[in-house]
């Protein structure tokens, strides 16, 4: 016993050291970065590859792949479209409505959306439990790092990412670890982000690689439906969020 | 005494084995009707960093509001009566178990959507309520009274969106 003492106290020394340790403000401050310059952004595209786990009834995890095509216009313009499996699910805003339309096949929703991108982003997740896709890049701000409970956030390195010299970061939350890398220089845009679960054993993974169009040829009617031929309206249904119903830290 | 008490034990195994056995071709056999694989409810990555909440408290509960619908739509559609209840169609077989309840939708990049039970065959009622991803594909696409529905066979499809998905409810015959 007198010789586990010293090496328990130790550990624990050992422990809380690096708790502490643990949140680089050089982390903090490129995060912060990384938020005001979304924010500044008046319009852009993003193309985003992105590869998400999925763990099956029999414990066996698999990957499921996607294409995401985003543009924006702040503050009230919004179109999103997400691949997979050839189908495509598409989300139109114009600052008066959002429509959902999933491709082929002739049916659409249509409901009424308030005037700005965020509050979309917000209606959207509290009544019809529809995250947006990519949401993450229109909610970080300043506050995002604190109100997301960071635990650890790390330099870890840099890459050469699509041509891109991106800074490696190593980020830690209560249910999760992510990773982001984001452009060096003037334009500290994310390139990419991966996202693990903790609080299951399968820690699930969404990864993310992102392409950047700040100069995103617009039109009038990029944010507009187009409903094809034999097109037929049908409810939307009210449905929860899953995490929107969860108290956050 | 050590022989003897195996013996039970023995026996109660066997039994256990039997049973095992009878439920897993039971489980077999049922997805073999609907798909060779399920989702784990609440298995999916995440993904996305920042709370929804965005530091705003969360909203109230909102289950008990019975309002699947809020938007003032031109959908007269008649309601999905509650589950368990007789149908009014002549079933030709046993009813399918009812699909299972979809996992909370985080629609984009989780496929709960594709992991859905498939209804079996037009020849097969369906229970009124019951929510697939796709339908068979010899059913008729109609419309009445501005409401869209999948006709196959006794069972009447309503096409909706829940989340970002088409899903097909089944609803009682609009005539």
């Amino acid at each position: 016993m007198p010789v586990m003492r010293p090496a328990l106290f130790g550990l624990l020394l050992m422990f809380t050291g690096q708790a502490s340790a643990a949140v680089e403000p050089a982390a903090l401050q490129a995060l912060e970065r990384m938020g005001n310059y979304l924010r500044s952004l008046k319009q852009f595209g993003v193309e985003a590859s992105s590869q998400t786990d999925q763990v099956l009834e029999s414990g066996q995890t698999v990957e499921f792949r996607h294409t995401t095509r985003l543009l924006a216009q702040q503050p009230d313009k919004l179109m999103v479209s997400v691949d997979n499996q050839g189908v495509r699910r598409t989300l139109y805003y114009n600052g008066k409505r959002f429509i959902l339309y999933q491709s082929p096949g002739p049916y659409y929703a249509s409901a009424p959306a308030p005037a700005s991108i965020n509050g979309l982003i917000d209606l959207l997740n509290t009544r019809y439990g529809i995250e947006l896709p990519l949401a993450d890049l229109f909610r970080w701000n300043a506050n995002s790092a604190r109100q997301a409970g960071l635990r650890s956030a790390l330099l870890i390195g840099s890459d050469t990412l699509d041509g891109q010299r991106c800074d490696h970061y190593a980020l830690r939350q209560d249910d999760i670890d992510w990773q982001l890398w984001l452009r060096q220089g003037e334009q500290p845009l994310p390139c990419r982000l991966t996202i693990t679960r903790r609080d299951i054993p399968e820690h699930p993974r969404h990864s993310v690689d992102f392409t950047w169009q700040l100069k995103p040829a617009l039109s009038a009617t990029s944010f507009e439906f187009a409903p094809p031929h034999g097109a037929q309206e049908v409810p939307l249904q009210w449905a929860p969020g899953k995490y929107s119903l969860e108290a956050q830290p | 005494m050590g022989p003897r008490q195996v013996q039970p034990g023995g026996a109660t195994m066997k039994r256990l084995h039997w049973l095992l056995c009878g439920v897993l071709s039971a489980c077999l056999l049922h997805t073999s009707i609907a798909q060779a694989w399920q989702l784990r409810g609440g298995g999916g990555a995440r993904t996305f960093v920042v709370p929804h909440t965005g530091g705003h408290p969360p909203p109230p509960h909102p289950m008990p509001q019975p309002q699947p619908h809020p938007q003032p739509g031109p959908h007269p559609q008649p309601e999905p009566r509650p589950y368990p209840q007789p149908h009014p169609y002549p079933a030709p077989r046993p009813m399918p178990p009812p699909p299972p309840p979809p996992p909370p939708p985080d629609n984009w990049y989780h496929p709960w959507a594709a992991a859905a039970v498939v209804g079996a065959t037009t020849a097969t009622a369906i229970a009124i309520g019951s929510q697939v991803t796709s339908v068979p594909a010899d059913c008729v696409s109609v419309v009445a009274n501005n409401v869209a529905y999948q006709h196959c066979g006794p069972t009447w499809y309503q096409p909706r969106y829940v989340g970002g998905n088409v899903q097909f409810v089944v609803v009682p015959a609009p005539w």
